[in-house]
């Protein structure tokens, strides 16, 4: 049975929904790419989870969804062999996102709250695609996903890289867009992650790459296909996993408590 | 149901005088629901309403509203509001002189019951002393309402009890804005405490509304009807605004869990149903908002019979002779 590690950064999944939630566990059982079960994975043997599943309400295995992560945070060789230890929990999701962002070299401030954390990630992961993305082709990108969710309304016409990057942190709207672009984006270097979001995202961003042959020096590209580290089975896991965290969060942030993220 | 059917009673609008239709549109007569008396809004009896029978169309539309409290949907509360204002005087009637007040009553005792155990602090204790006696007046005005006594022998008594609810009243207020206060520091409470204290403030607010109209009905029955305009306006106001702290309470709780700040995250979705019907309770609405403006739309919705003379005491000057 997954043991939960309290961690009132991954509380934002008590509050959403099960489709979320459901999301967020197929990412964590399941690899994205060749859709194979993942062979560390404890989820789906979780009695809360298959109760839920049984009810059809993810919301009431949150916990074990969360320890899911908590565990594949957790040092590789460990996680090979979480399953044979007793008791064991995972590390913070604060670690977990931490642990991403040193990986693929970015710069944040480790002392920020997790949406902050979240939010330096989420700018890390864009600005690594900047060489591929022209500034017209990110507002493009922007506005077209904008609308495909209903928002653009919302959002400033013309969206420049730094305005972007100073919005992501003030505006809950532009927040939200980024945490639907960003993986979008990098699926460029990582194409694990192409699963994750909507597949209007995906054909925007398809669009604007193709016939596109640019060089990768100085980006997470480049990272990628020099360090093995990056690509390790965890990291497979614990990258898209938390993206879907951090779309979560600004799914519930934009959702006031009446509008309950229900079934 | 045939048992509420035989003791509840609604004003037979096809037989009221164009004349009291237009006193009450206009504002310048008041109905109690609850006997289905017509007052001056100056003072005054106008006359007594024919009253007829509630039909069990519009019993079943009033028990349907009143019931709607757990796990509302949108869809359900705008089908409930659009039946809302032609059941305004039924609706108001069940909750004065039915089990639903007493349900209401009960709940909040429990729930006080059960905060006493937590609660060390002699100052708390005091202040669940003034919940017990605000629940104890209600009920009490509520068995004064249902004596259908002669209002000679109700006024003294009701102007008692009146007193007695108002100042309930206003001490439960200050209750709930200190509650809010201390829900608004989770980190000051423990899990069980915060639990109790959400689910008491749950249960007290949602009694509220109806202790309102009940007050308002006694304010009436004492031939007060400026003090039940006062009760429908004032207090309703200084309702709404507790209200309106407390769900700015829970929504700042809410955004804090988001960002992972501290809290119970189980507590509050596990009272999320609740808290949301309360926030959205369209009961509430019938009863805290202008009625006589309801009623006022009821009655220029229904057929009256402008042949029909008013078979009251009422005098050619149009004051009551009843004083």
């Amino acid at each position: 049975m997954l043991k939960f590690r309290e961690d009132t950064d991954l509380s934002v999944l008590a509050l959403s929904g099960h489709k979320d939630l459901e999301k967020l566990a197929r990412v964590l059982t399941h690899d994205t790419s060749d859709g194979e079960k993942r062979h560390a994975q404890e989820l789906l043997g979780d009695p809360f989870y298959k109760e839920a599943i049984q009810k059809g309400d993810l919301r009431l295995a949150w916990k074990s969804i969360a320890a899911e992560l908590q565990a594949y945070g957790g040092d590789s060789v460990i996680n090979a062999v979480r399953s044979l230890t007793k008791g064991y929990t995972g590390v913070t999701y604060r670690e977990i996102v931490a642990d991403i962002c040193e990986r693929l070299k970015l710069q944040f401030k480790p002392g920020d709250d997790i949406k902050g954390l979240e939010d330096q990630l989420l700018v890390g992961l864009i600005l690594s695609q900047k060489d591929k993305f022209r500034a017209e082709d990110l507002a493009k990108i922007m506005e077209e996903v904008a609308r495909g969710v209903g928002l653009d309304a919302s959002l400033q016409q013309d969206l420049k890289y730094d305005e972007l990057i100073k919005r992501i942190t003030t505006d809950a709207k532009t927040s939200y867009l980024a945490s639907l672009v960003a993986p979008a984006i990098a699926s460029a270097a990582f194409p694990f992650l192409t699963g994750l979001t909507l597949p209007i995202v995906l054909e925007v961003v398809a669009s604007r790459l193709s016939g596109l042959v640019l060089p990768v020096v100085g980006t997470v590209a480049a990272v990628a296909s020099t360090m093995t580290l990056v690509t390790s089975p965890a990291f497979r896991v614990t990258l898209p996993a938390v993206l879907e965290v951090i779309r979560i969060r600004r799914v519930v942030l934009l959702s006031p408590m009446n509008e309950g993220r229900g079934v | 149901m045939s048992a509420i059917l035989n003791s509840l009673l609604t004003v037979d609008w096809s037989k009221v005088s164009a004349k009291v239709q237009e006193g009450l549109r206009t504002g310048k007569m008041i109905l109690s629901s609850s006997n289905g008396s017509v007052y001056w809004a100056t003072g005054g009896k106008v006359q007594d309403l024919p009253l007829i029978p509630v039909n069990p169309e519009e019993l079943a539309s009033a028990e349907q509203l009143l019931r709607v409290g757990q796990a509302v949907n949108g869809a359900k509360v705008a089908a409930v509001s659009a039946t809302a204002i032609g059941t305004a005087v039924v609706v108001v009637a069940v909750v004065v002189a039915t089990a639903y007040l007493a349900g209401k009553i009960d709940k909040v005792e429990c729930s006080v019951k059960e905060v006493a155990q937590i609660v060390g602090q002699q100052d708390q204790r005091e202040y669940l002393k003034d919940v017990s006696n605000y629940t104890g007046a209600i009920m009490a005005a509520s068995e004064l309402l249902q004596s259908r006594a002669p209002q000679s022998e109700i006024v003294m008594p009701a102007e008692f009890r009146i007193n007695k609810l108002n100042k309930a009243r206003h001490q439960m207020l200050v209750y709930i804005q200190r509650l809010t206060r201390l829900i608004s520091s989770p980190e000051k409470a423990t899990s069980a405490q915060y639990d109790l204290a959400l689910q008491f403030m749950i249960e007290v607010l949602d009694l509220m509304p109806s202790a309102l109209a009940v007050e308002r009905e006694l304010c009436l029955a004492a031939g007060k009807p400026a003090l039940a305009k006062e009760c429908c306006r004032g207090a309703a106001l200084e309702f709404r605004k507790a209200l309106a702290e407390f769900r700015k309470s829970c929504d700042e709780q809410y955004r804090q869990l988001a960002l992972g700040k501290g809290g119970f995250p189980d507590v509050l979705v596990a009272h999320r149903g609740a808290l949301n019907a309360l926030f959205n309770s369209p009961v509430h609405d019938l009863l805290l908002g202008d009625r006589d403006t309801a009623f006022a739309w009821e009655t220029a919705s229904a057929s009256a019979d402008p042949e029909i003379v008013e078979s009251g005491t009422t005098g050619s000057d149009g004051q009551s002779r009843d004083n």
